[in-house]
């Protein structure tokens, strides 16, 4: 049976310079380069082609990456924004005289849950993170209790992420309204400086899978919508540190409750 | 794939963890580290404003590269018109601590044999050799059937062998 393809082809010979041969045409592939030396020498040749060829730019690898290439930076930047920035301003132009649709389209103004959520998590956020003594409705003393019940107003599992790895801790929560009269959660973190985090929750809408970060006054916001919920953290903070924060929680919410 | 849990955040992620990829590529594309930069960033921020258009996969590097490869058209055609101020022949950089003068010599011929190539002979035994693609996936990064990689690579390969010399080391070379 193992007499299959007696005669290895030129592909074959090319996976074996990279490894990508199961055992079984490794086998093969090596019987024949001991029978065929001209062949033997083209995929060592290919193979020092390789190395070579690795070696010569392995060095980027240790270059730090420069930060404006930063995802947190670039997020929210219209592509290729410099390149286009004359037809823009055209744009804008023409986009005066058709009544600032054009304006918002550009921009990446508003898009609907989004942009809703990111802006009440902000305005929550500023609202809440002031208050000394009224910052949370449900103190993290009765956590279990916070989460059953925000859970049981939004209809979906929730979690009070553990957020310890950035020095956070949890302080509570609050229950919230968000536009029409939905419900949305607000929990706080607060580090060992005393600076305040929040992480809004609402239900998701069921379509959406999309990020963006906001910034008013100093305060960012990133926010993200999927199947199941709406999520925004919320903090005076660099957005590289925030991102982070962020696909903390978010692993965490999404992980399946246990 | 993901069931409730949404797929936003894990894009990111697949995408940040390909950066030094991309970055590597377009490095040994343009042989200039702040143009190769360059190129990364549009690719990265395009990547950005069309994510909804990947469908999702196994990996994100073959559409990536994909992207990079229509930014770096477009730039081509834009610069086509503009005189040239980079010198072809950058060499050196990249190019560690050299083991030995043999050696260095080595990386210098293949770097000299890789810009010699045909642009599409060259993407193809880079993509290969340099970051390791699958046939398949520098098929989807081209755009073009995997039989056309797989020419493509064939006579990459044997071009490179008769421009570099065959043998470690430059001893061994045949003298006339």
């Amino acid at each position: 049976m193992s007499a299959a393809p007696r005669v290895i082809d030129d592909a074959l010979l090319h996976a074996s310079a990279d490894d990508r041969l199961d055992q079984e045409q490794r086998r093969l592939v090596a019987e024949w380069l001991e029978a065929h030396p001209e062949d033997a020498r083209r995929v060592a040749d290919w193979r020092r082609q390789n190395d070579l060829i690795r070696e010569l730019w392995a060095a980027v690898d240790d270059e730090p990456v420069p930060p404006r290439l930063s995802l947190p930076r670039l997020i929210g930047r219209p592509w290729r924004r410099r390149a286009l920035a004359a037809a823009a301003a055209l744009l804008l132009l023409v986009a005066g005289a058709l009544g600032g649709w054009f304006v918002r389209g550009w921009s990446g103004g508003g898009d609907g849950a989004l942009a809703e959520l990111a802006h009440s998590a902000l305005a929550a956020h500023r609202v809440f993170v002031a208050e000394r003594r009224h910052a949370v409705e449900v103190d993290r003393s009765e956590e279990q209790h916070l989460v059953t019940w925000l859970s049981r107003r939004l209809e979906r599992p929730l979690r009070a992420p553990d957020l310890s790895a950035f020095g956070l801790a949890l302080m509570g929560g609050r229950l919230l309204p968000i536009g029409a009269g939905d419900p949305a959660a607000q929990l706080m973190y607060e580090d060992a400086d005393g600076a305040r985090y929040t992480l809004f929750v609402t239900r998701g809408d069921g379509r959406l899978e999309e990020f963006r970060i906001v910034e008013e006054g100093g305060v960012t916001a990133f926010s993200w919508v999927d199947a199941s919920i709406g999520c925004a953290v919320v903090g005076t903070v660099a957005r590289d540190r925030l991102l982070a924060i962020a696909r903390e929680a978010y692993t965490q919410l999404a992980a399946p409750s246990d | 794939m993901a069931v409730g849990a949404g797929r936003s955040l894990d894009f990111l992620t697949d995408l940040e963890s390909c950066i030094p990829s991309l970055r590597r590529y377009a490095r040994a594309l343009l042989r200039d580290g702040d143009r190769a930069d360059d190129l990364v960033q549009d690719c990265l921020e395009r990547a950005l404003s069309r994510r909804h258009l990947w469908r999702g996969g196994p990996s994100l590097r073959p559409w990536l590269f994909k992207i990079m490869h229509n930014v770096f058209a477009n730039q081509a055609r834009a610069r086509a018109s503009r005189p040239r101020g980079q010198p072809i022949d950058q060499l050196g950089e990249g190019v560690g601590v050299p083991a030995d003068q043999g050696h260095r010599l080595a990386l210098a011929e293949m770097a000299r044999a890789l810009a010699s190539l045909p642009e599409e002979q060259r993407r193809t035994v880079l993509l290969v050799a340099l970051e390791g693609l699958s046939y398949q996936e520098v098929a989807e990064a081209m755009d073009v059937p995997i039989g056309t990689v797989m020419s493509r690579l064939s006579r990459a390969r044997e071009r490179l062998r008769a421009l570099t010399a065959a043998e470690p080391g430059p001893s061994l070379r045949r003298v006339k």
